[in-house]
Order: C-alpha cells, then structure tokens, then sequence
C-alpha cells in the first residue's frame, strides 16, 4: 500500500465511503424510432429501417445508413421468426437489473439472432440453456396491458 | 512560434440549430445533423475521411462510451477513431487533438464532432459529480456560484453591475444575428437586473441555457485544403492550463489559468497588444459575471479597464474589439459542442461567411476559448494566413 | 418508462430512469484519518514541511512544493470567510440523490494558518455575510464521518 515516510499514517484509518450516483434521465428515441417500439406494443409487429441506395434492412431501426450516408424513411416488416447466430448461458443474477425490466430466471440465454428480412442481428434472450446456434426462434409477447412501446414488449425468444 | 510539422487547415465546418427542446430526434440523429452539414460545407466524401473525433460530457445522457453507439450516424463506420472527454472543454480538446493528428502526419482529415443532448440529463447534478466523493461533491453548486460577481462589485462597485448585465444585453444583439443561437431574446438592461436572482449577485439573465446540439469541423492537410472550395482557415497555436480545486481555494489568484494561458500564447506568437492585433474573439461565457472578469484577464488588463470598454460598445460587432458575434456560450451552451463552437465560430469569421453576424471587416488572427470545471482554460489561435509567413 | 405526445401530437417515446449507482469510494490513510476524527468534533489538516501551509482537507504531497507534508495539525475551531454564495436554485446532492432545499448557502473557509476549503453557511441572509467575518462550525448529534458531520458554519458572536 501508498506509505509516506514522513507523515505518520495507520492502515487502520481506511475506509470505503458510501454513497451513490445518482441522476435522473429522460431518453428520447426520435420520432422515427419510435414509430418502430409503439409499433411492438400495438401491432405486435417488428419494423426495420430500410436504406433504398444500399437495400439492407436495420432492426432495431435507425435513421441513417452506417454504411453510406443516407437517410433511411422506409420501415419494413422483418421476422417475426429467426435464427439463432450466437449465444451465451448467463447464470448471474443481480438485484439492480430488476430495477429496469422483469428477469428471466437464471440460467437464461443471451442470442444474437438474426431475424427473417433483417441485415443486422439483435441481441435478445431465450429461457434455459438448451439453445444452439441455427435454432429457429419467435417472438413471445407480453400481455395486450403490459406492453410499453420497448424492446421488452418481445418478453424472450422460444425455440420454434 | 512552436515549430509546426505540417500545417493544418479548417475546411469544412457545421453546426445544428441548437435547442432547448430536441424531443424529435435521439443522439445519433443529433450529431448526423451536423455531420451532414459538414459534408456539405465541405464538399468532402465522408469515404475520404480518415479519423473521427468525438467528444461530449457523458454524465449528462448517461450512455458512456457513447461514440460506440454513434458510428449510426457520424460516418465513423471502418474508420480510425478517439473518444475525448474534457467536461466543459471538450470541444476545445477535440479541437487540439485534431490539429495534432493531422499536423503530425498521421492523417491527412479528422473530422471533430462535439455534442450534447442536454435535456436528457440534469446538469448541475452532472457537473457535480466531478467533485471528488469524499469532500467536495457534498458541498458544490457547479456553475451557479456568484463569487466571482461578489468580487468585481468589491472591486468596482455598481459599474461593474451595469457592465455585466450590458454585456447579456450585447450578446442577446448577437444572438439575434445567429439563426443557430438557441436563446435569440431581445432584452434590456434594466431586464437583467430585475431578473431572479440565482446566487447574488448572479442572477437567472446572466446564466446560460442548457442546450442541444452538435458542431462539427473537418481538420485536413495542407495538399487536400489546396482542392477543397472553402477558403481554409489555418491552425495557428493553442495552449491548454488548469488546477485542481482544493490546491488553495483561498488565494485563488496566484493561479489564474486564464492569464497564464494567454501570457504563453501571446509570447509564442509574437501579440504584443491584443486588442489591436486580434481581429475577433470566441470567448467561453457560461455567465455574464465570468465574461466580464475573464475578457479582462485575456487582455492582460490591471483594473477594470474592460468596464469601461463594455460600456462604450468596444465589444460589439462594429466596434473595436468584437467579442462573441455568435451571442457566445450565454445564449447557446449543448456543453460537449460549446467548446467546438467557438473554434467553428472563429474560423466563419476569418472566413469572412459568418452570414448576419459576420464582423464587418477582414479578420486576420481569430482567438477562441474554452473552459471547464477546475478552471480549465483551452485557447486556440486561427489565422487567414498560414503560421509560417 | 414510456411515452408522451409531442407538440405536433405525435406519440414518442421518452424512458424515464434514476441512474442510482451505488458506490463505495476508498479514502486511504489521510482522507480516513481526517474523517474518521470528524466524529470525535475535531479537524485535523496536515502541514508542508517546506513552505509551512495548512492543507485542509489534508494532502498526500503539498501542491505548490510537491513535497510530502511532515506533520497533522489540528486547527482551531473557527475561521474566516473568503467568499460565499446564496443559492436559490435547486440542485440534488448526487450522493444522496435527495434534493437540496432552497436558499442554501455554501461558503470557502479560509483557515487562520493558511488554506481553505468549501463547505455550507447556516445563515442565508447576504447582508449578514462577507469575506473577513469570523465563523465557527455546527457540529450534528449524529457523526459518520462524512463531511456533512459539520453541519455548516455560522457567524462568531463577537
């Protein structure tokens, strides 16, 4: 440990002060994103954003192109069914994420999944540890009064 | 004069309208706005661009890293990138860092973005997060303290009063030449003076609004300037000072970054009477009691001098000494861009394509500021001509 | 979370959410060792042993002579005021995510062997206050060694 040889000092003064950081948020999707989430949560429909010069469709959507430039307007229907590209086996449970949606009970898996019609994938989750790459997957929806125009309208993906 | 390299020019600049309210859009969408304006400014293919720069203050939107996200919408895809993060200088150090990347030969154009999405966040509770968590982050304010007013009316006495709310006057003027300005209002003096009072004698007029938006420059090499079709605006020097808080609040004096920062720069670069030799000046104003004490300082001026160059309309934009033509961080502060601003609003003018707020002559040498939480000074030196001349 | 309409009556989304990270900051044996004698009502800063200034709050190397200070000092319990400020804007302490309430005043104290520090001003009233005037802490019932330990300064009666 950090020792001075000219102030005297006791190892026995160090503590851990507690405290927190905390701040309040609003975040904003945009007026184009936000088409696509309410769409979740009254249509239970799942929109990409297509780019017209170069035709790859974004989920989640977005409003320019990463690639070339433009502006996308386009959303297109994609899925609702996919496959699974690569996964992960969470068995870490933590009070604080509770905090911002509802947990699957562990062990959960965590899937990049490639929807059908999308170029990108999404990162989602499917209950238990039985998934492998190339299952087919689709959506689970939450309840008509539970939905809140969120990614966590699509409760979890389940094995076809 | 600090040997140079190579040197290194601004060809392309954009800026978004900033803000109060940007419920419309996200960050990503923000910070394409202006990097599509510099595309278009600049005419630059954004394949040809090497290097992005990108820069804000992540406590306000609490997403870090967030330049990860944004290479949605700032052409960062497949290319070199650097994340600065200096609190309220931000943009000035993205700013320095750019010139360094191109002047050192590593790249011929890096485009620097600076952004904030204010609204999002709480900002005096963000900036007090700075302080360290064992004493200081209990007792601070931010930016809402009025010590420094408290000693200029010591100091002065009611001129100084007179000369601060003048002063809010003249950058509201400003302001309203600048279609980008967020707060363009049409006040008067005695609106100032009767406004509530935040931290006497700081009151609600002298303070900046928290503001969105995003500005973007396109540093590139001598050789690519040569073929772009903006006149280029040229790198001259910058120098960056700053303390830590608790050295010795009391005697805070004996460490003035402001001073300092421009004693260096002015003996670098040969200014021996800046107000003659400076043609405009982009100074960071986050209150109008800080403007009135800090012009001071970067003019090397012993008692007050500035009072009287308020009161008689030196600074405006027709007068001897133009001091934020923009209407300055007062009227617009998205506090990651604010910094980039005044670069962007320094290199409109030497320029000469400012549109309304344009100063009505040809400015030679163009000086701009930065500030940030423990008195961090950034200042930048543009000029018309290149540094070698 | 959730959404709202927005002025030109379009429904967007805008999530709503309190980051409240907790956190434990390590103090070391200097911070520790001034905190923790906050309980017994004491301050305790450290001196330079090249140019003789006080730090408070205390140092690990002096800031104007980079040397390692070489004894703790304890200060007396009062000082001066070098500066201060009446807020009237609300801000919340980000440790404690709770609210300040308006008007509060914060205050340097400059110590009378050399150095200052911030802290809160119990008395709110501008005209009572000015850089010079002597002030003396308030301690609380209750001590945890945290800062907020002092609950503020207020004016020497003379």
């Amino acid at each position: 440990m950090y020792t001075t040889d000219k102030l005297p000092l006791d190892q026995k003064d160090c503590f851990g002060k507690r405290g927190l950081m905390s701040i309040p948020y609003r975040y904003f999707a945009g007026v184009f994103l936000s088409r696509a989430l309410i769409a979740l949560r009254d249509e239970k429909k799942i929109l990409g954003a297509r780019c017209e010069k170069c035709d790859r469709v974004y989920f989640p959507p977005r409003s320019r192109c990463e690639r070339d430039f433009s502006k996308i307007t386009e959303l297109v229907e994609v899925g609702p069914e996919g496959t699974v590209e690569e996964l992960t086996v969470v068995n870490y449970e933590e009070e604080y994420f509770k905090k911002f949606c509802p947990m699957l009970d562990i062990p959960y898996t965590m899937a990049l999944i490639k929807l059908d019609g999308a170029s990108t994938k999404i990162l989602h989750r499917i209950p238990g540890d039985k998934v492998k790459r190339g299952d087919r997957v689709r959506p689970k929806w939450l309840d008509d009064d539970r939905r809140e125009a969120m990614i966590t309208d699509i409760e979890y993906f389940e094995k076809v | 004069m600090t040997k140079r390299t190579r040197n290194v020019a601004i060809s392309g600049i954009g800026q978004t309208r900033h803000r109060g309210h940007r419920e419309d859009i996200n960050m990503v969408e923000l910070v394409a706005e202006a990097v599509e304006e510099v595309l278009a400014d600049s005419k630059m293919d954004l394949k040809d661009i090497d290097c992005i720069v990108h820069g804000n203050m992540e406590l306000f939107e609490g997403v870090h890293q967030p330049d990860m996200w944004h290479v949605l919408g700032d052409g960062a895809y497949g290319k070199a990138g650097f994340r600065i993060t200096t609190g309220g200088t931000t943009g000035a150090t993205i700013v320095c860092s750019a010139d360094h990347l191109v002047a050192s030969g590593m790249y011929d154009s890096v485009l620097a973005i600076g952004w904030e999405k204010q609204e999002e966040g709480m900002t005096t509770t963000g900036i007090t997060n700075m302080a360290d968590p064992l004493w200081e982050r209990e007792v601070q304010t931010g930016a809402i303290t009025g010590t420094h007013g408290v000693m200029m009316m010591n100091k002065f006495g009611e001129p100084a009063n007179q000369a601060a709310a003048e002063l809010r006057v003249l950058m509201a003027d400003n302001a309203r030449k600048n279609y980008k300005a967020h707060l363009r209002i049409e006040i008067t003096r005695q609106d100032v003076l009767e406004s509530r009072v935040l931290a006497w004698p700081l009151r609600l007029l002298h303070m900046c609004p928290e503001s969105n938006g995003a500005c973007a420059i396109l540093f590139v090499s001598e050789e690519l300037a040569k073929k772009l079709p903006q006149k280029p605006v040229w790198m001259h020097d910058h120098v960056t000072v700053h303390r830590q808080e608790t050295f010795d609040l009391v005697n805070m004096g004996d460490l003035d970054t402001h001073g300092e920062a421009a004693r260096v720069l002015y003996a670098r670069n040969g200014i021996v009477d800046p107000i003659k030799q400076i043609g405009v000046f982009e100074m960071y104003d986050p209150q109008s009691w800080w403007a009135l004490d800090w012009v001071g300082k970067f003019l090397m001026l012993e008692n007050g001098e500035q009072i009287d160059m308020v009161l008689n309309g030196d600074f405006a934009i027709d007068g001897r000494f133009p001091l934020n033509p923009s209407g300055g961080v007062v009227s617009s502060n998205p506090i990651g861009a604010t910094a980039i601003i005044r670069v962007a609003e320094a290199a409109l003018q030497i320029r000469g394509n400012a549109g309304e707020h344009q100063v009505p002559k040809d400015v030679e040498l163009a000086m701009s500021t930065g500030f940030g939480g423990t008195f961090w000074t950034v200042l930048h030196l543009l000029g018309a001509e290149k540094p070698d001349k | 979370m959730g959404t709202k309409t927005d002025k030109e009556g379009r429904e967007i989304v805008e999530i709503r959410y309190e980051m409240a990270i907790p956190g434990t900051f390590a103090t070391g044996p200097i911070m520790g060792h001034m905190l923790n004698k906050l309980k017994d009502k004491e301050l305790w800063g450290n001196r330079c042993g090249k140019c003789g200034n006080v730090l408070f709050p205390p140092k690990i190397v002096c800031p104007k002579c980079f040397e390692e200070p070489t004894e703790w000092v304890k200060l007396d319990e009062w000082g001066y005021i070098a500066t201060f400020d009446v807020v009237h804007f609300p801000t919340v302490n980000p440790l404690t995510g709770i609210m300040r309430e308006v008007p509060y005043t914060t205050l340097i104290v400059a110590l009378p062997n050399g150095g200052g520090f911030f802290h809160f001003c119990l008395e709110h009233d501008p005209e009572k206050l000015a850089p010079g005037k002597r002030v003396v802490p308030v301690w609380k019932e209750e001590r945890e060694a945290r800062p907020s330990d002092l609950e503020g300064w207020v004016l020497a009666e003379d």
